[in-house]
């Protein structure tokens, strides 16, 4: 029980650490708005 | 000011550690009730299969409430320990609540548990069935409270800014409490919980039902579900339009987000079903548009409009110049000139005193910021449009799939002929995994939506976490994620374990695994080879 | 109601009895389950044990939950300050809290033996840790924390999480883990019996003397070893005050001005003597509910000599003195500490009341015959 069960716990994490890291790199990491944003802005302004 | 890999680390284990709590908060809130609903017939009938339905259903309420309490500790301090200047510029406001969680409803649900575990003998039916409502009201108390203070972090009413001690105060508490955010998101959360309460005890019904097993046990748990299951997701659908309806008043760009609603288009402007926003470009691809159902839903008329990201940008940016002044006219204040001209003007402009915060992201004093920084951090009040685009629309479409379900099962239970439909047995237990997916979503749409606010229009995220090191910070969520994984796998070990064996696991003798046949029960013979009780129980 | 400063002054006695509340509470069942893998020699005895604790250590365990909370609401600069500088500290309590609610609800679900005996010790952690490091936490008190708030009251804590291990430190940990181990001594003493009673009776003893020992050596230390704090001059305390704005220094040699300004609280130091050497006695002579009353006791007097001796500082800043936070600056606004007030003021004696009432419906010893009739419904 033992052996193969720490494997699995392990593999379980590592798998979560990784989700984590990608959730991570997408949604935690601002900015969110591109450079570029202020002549769509003004852009649609001037319509 | 604060590293920004810091803010991002805390908000990532903030995020991570509240979702976690609220994958065992809802099954509390909604199986407790069902719990009570359960314990009543028992005492107003007499009949035994509804005590053991209490008394099984609350084993895996149990299991279950560990990790509430667990994943629970951890948010209580974790204001403290992780958004410390938060904890300071506005705890005179949050922090009440959370205390008066704990006095109100922590106590009752924690201290009338025990009796309702183990008191069974010790007290009357009717002084264990007070227990039993009294822990449920305990639930459902707490969740007003935290209710009211996340309601307040999206609409922060009732308080205003003191110079002096430099935090926001409290100046109306009846706002607080009364704040209709507030108030609407508690009735859809609790509603929300009610809704998995009962599609927990439905599924796993439904598998003693295939399985040909305890009949007459899991049809009654299957009435009672189905039922409450109905009234709870037609509350929590109507919360929902009423919730999006308060989103429009108070923090309109999260609501923008949430459509993707680039440009303010003529009202009633259409719903955008399905499409691929376009962050680079400020566009949606792909657009599957409902013509006019955003503008009916969201400002319940046919005139208003909904305010587009790219036109609340430059209404925002304005707000950022503003707030400029009123920091310099607080720092004018601070060094001692608090003539009435001084304070009359600061209170003019202190309403946007929170969007010239915002400008501390790129320069340490705003009234110096460049009109390109000003233009930055007004573009910084937009959250990510794609993640709360389609985490909104996953939770209303589990939301839909839950309503045809109960509207099935309710159906079903009334004209007894549940059993004859195999199809919507395992259909109830395939959705198992829907409320979950609707609650997580549920809270990304309204936390991430938040952002760049903790507190909206008042304090940004990237003031308000802790002078602490990344190190700390990759250090407590690494031993998080460790732990609650640990943890979840055990819960959800004893979980499955508990719900297959079912209520034979209570060892009364009367259930499959145990005996033979079920004498007296009218429903259905239940055919085992021999009565073995499983040795690890 | 109350002037901002009588406000002031009564949340500094409400949160003390939040955490004299807690510590008598969940002080009992975490001492009990220190004690409970040392006393408890077959399954049924720790199961009497933990049985003992059962339907209570939540309820107990919310006066923790309560007193963050109340701390938030009250005193948020120090909420803050202390939760986010004393990261590690709180993050370990918190790591090992986690493990008592699994362990109670789940220790005996299998009937596996190195299941349960890793939950036993799950649960021995669980309380150990939080018992040892609360005393560190106060010993660290008296000595300041290296803190520093800014002109915005942003808070920098610039020490290590090693360096709150130092000796006082350690030696304060010592005195709250042994108070509280004779408290849950005493608590199995009220309620097993058997071989089991016999043990708990004698660790109550053992731990009784262990606090006699610890809390005076940490007396005498205290009062030759430290400079302690004063506050030599601050605003008007009945208004709102901005902590930066005081004037404190080293000036209060064995924290003992107050002791001599005000005798009164000199109750506070005999009370928790006399409490430890009743909980002697009441072990010795067998008299459980003596033993019990002298546990609380000594509870109630190492909290108030703490609080006492420290006041009116809560969290002292041995990097930048001024920046300490005391009970008249880290405060919230005087609408805030009313409405608190009034809510503590209705819910308290509440809890009081349905919190007694679950213990009379659930008292009698508990043992192996308590066990052998519903091995399955009870922990």
């Amino acid at each position: 029980m033992n052996g193969r069960l720490v494997k699995e716990l392990l593999v379980i994490l590592v798998i979560k650490l990784a989700l984590l890291m990608v959730i991570k790199s997408l949604w935690f990491s601002a900015p969110t708005v591109p450079p570029d944003a202020t002549q769509a802005v003004s852009a649609h302004l001037l319509d | 000011m604060i590293s920004e890999s810091v803010v991002n680390l805390s908000r990532l284990q903030f995020g991570m550690t509240a979702l976690y709590h609220f994958i065992f908060v809802p099954l509390t809130l909604g199986l407790v009730v069902i719990l009570g609903i359960m314990e009543s017939v028992y005492v107003m009938t007499g009949r035994q299969v509804y005590k053991d339905m209490t008394q099984f259903w609350g084993k895996l309420f149990g299991i279950n409430f560990a990790l509430g309490v667990t994943t629970g500790l951890t948010m209580e301090f974790q204001f403290g320990t992780n958004w410390a200047y938060y904890s300071h510029y506005v705890g005179d406001i949050f922090g009440a609540p959370l205390a008066i969680e704990g006095l109100m409803a922590f106590f009752l649900e924690s201290t009338l548990i025990g009796l309702f575990f183990f008191g069974w003998e010790r007290l009357s039916k009717g002084q264990h069935l007070l227990v039993t409502w009294l822990v449920a009201l305990g639930s459902n108390l707490s969740a007003l409270w935290i209710l009211v203070a996340n309601g307040w972090m999206q609409n922060p009413v009732g308080a205003e800014f003191n110079y002096v001690t430099m935090r926001m105060e409290l100046v109306d508490f009846g706002a607080l409490l009364l704040n209709p955010v507030a108030q609407v998101k508690f009735v859809h959360t609790v509603a929300s919980g009610y809704v998995t309460g009962a599609l927990f005890v439905l599924a796993i019904s439904s598998y003693y039902l295939l399985k040909g097993r305890d009949i007459g046990f899991a049809r009654r748990s299957f009435a009672v579900a189905a039922a409450f299951g109905m009234a709870a997701i037609l509350s929590v659908i109507v919360l929902g339009d009423e919730s999006g309806y308060r989103v429009g008043e108070v923090q309109k760009v999260k609501l923008a987000a949430i459509e993707a609603e680039w440009n303010t288009e003529e009202a009633p402007a259409s719903f955008t079903l399905f499409g691929i926003p376009n962050q680079q470009e400020m566009r949606t691809d792909y657009a599957v548009k409902i013509p006019y159902l955003m503008g009916l839903i969201a400002t319940r008329s046919t005139t208003e409009p909904v305010t587009g990201i790219k036109d609340l940008v430059s209404q925002y940016e304005e707000r950022v110049r503003n707030g400029a002044q009123a920091y310099a006219l607080l720092e004018r204040l601070r060094a001692g000139d608090d003539s009435a001209a001084t304070r009359a003007a600061f209170d003019a402009h202190k309403q946007d005193l929170g969007y010239g915060l915002l400008l501390k992201k790129y320069v340490n004093d705003p009234s110096a910021a460049t009109p390109e920084q000003v233009r930055q951090a007004a573009r910084d009040t937009i959250p990510g449009v794609a993640s709360l685009f389609w985490s909104f629309r996953i939770m209303v479409a589990s939301g839909v799939l839950m309503l045809a379900l109960f509207i099935c099962a309710f159906w079903a239970s009334t004209r007894r002929n549940e059993l004859k439909k195999p199809w919507l047995l395992k259909w109830a237990l395939f959705s198992l995994p829907l409320p979950w997916i609707a609650t997580q979503t549920g809270w990304w749409v309204a936390e991430h939506g938040r952002q760049p606010w903790t507190i909206s229009e008042v304090l940004p995220t990237h003031l308000s976490a802790s002078t602490l090191a990344p190190a700390d910070l990759w250090g407590s969520i690494g031993a998080l994620v460790t732990f609650y994984t640990l943890l979840l796998i055990v819960e959800m070990y004893l979980m499955i374990r508990f719900a297959r064996l079912g209520p034979s696991s209570l060892h009364s003798g009367r259930y499959c695994h145990e005996r033979t046949a079920q004498a007296g029960d009218t429903l259905r013979q239940t055919a085992i080879a021999k009565p073995v009780i499983p040795a690890n129980v | 109601m109350f002037d901002y400063e009588t406000l002031k002054l009564i949340w500094w006695v409400l949160i003390g009895v939040l955490l004299i509340g807690f510590a008598l509470t969940d002080g009992f069942d975490m001492g009990a389950m220190i004690l409970m893998p040392l006393i408890g020699k077959t399954d049924k005895e720790r199961r009497a044990a933990i049985n003992s604790i059962a339907p209570h250590w939540d309820g107990n365990q919310v006066w923790f939950i309560t007193a963050g909370g109340a701390l938030f609401a009250a005193w948020p600069m120090v909420y803050a300050t202390a939760f986010s500088g004393l990261y590690w500290a709180l993050l370990l309590v918190l790591f090992a809290l986690f493990l008592r609610p699994v362990g109670f609800d789940y220790r005996s679900k299998l009937d596996n033996s190195r299941w349960r005996n890793a939950w036993d010790w799950g649960l021995f952690t669980g309380s150990l840790v939080p018992a040892l490091v609360f005393g560190v936490a106060f010993g660290n008190l008296f000595q300041g924390v290296p803190f520093q708030l800014d002109d915005t009251l942003r808070s920098t804590y610039s020490g290590s999480f090693f360096a709150l291990l130092n000796p006082f430190a350690l030696l304060s940990g010592l005195v709250s883990l042994a108070m509280l181990c004779a408290h849950g001594g005493s608590w199995l003493m009220l309620r097993t019996h058997d071989a089991l009673g016999e043990r708990a009776r004698r660790a109550t003893g053992l731990c009784a003397l262990l606090h006699l020992v610890t809390f005076g050596l940490a007396g005498v230390w205290l009062a030759y070893g430290f400079d302690g704090y004063v506050l030599i001059s601050q605003g008007d305390p009945g208004s709102a005050l901005n902590p930066l704005h005081k004037v404190v220094a080293a000036g209060n040699p064995g924290w003992l001005a107050n002791y001599h300004g005000q005798p009164l609280t000199l109750l506070a130091p005999v009370v928790a003597i006399l409490g430890s050497v009743l909980a002697l006695l009441g072990s010795s002579w067998r008299q459980a509910g003596l033993a019990f009353t002298g546990t609380a006791l000594a509870i109630v007097g190492t909290l108030a000599t703490a609080g006492c001796a420290l006041f009116p500082f809560v969290l002292p800043s041995s990097l930048d003195p001024a920046s300490s936070l005391t009970i008249w600056d880290a405060v919230s606004s005087h609408k805030t500490l009313g409405i608190m007030f009034v809510a503590a003021a209705l819910f308290v004696p509440l809890i009081l009341a349905y919190t007694l009432w679950s213990y009379a419906r659930m008292w009698g010893k508990v043992d192996d015959r308590f066990i052998d009739a519903n091995p399955h419904g009870l922990y």
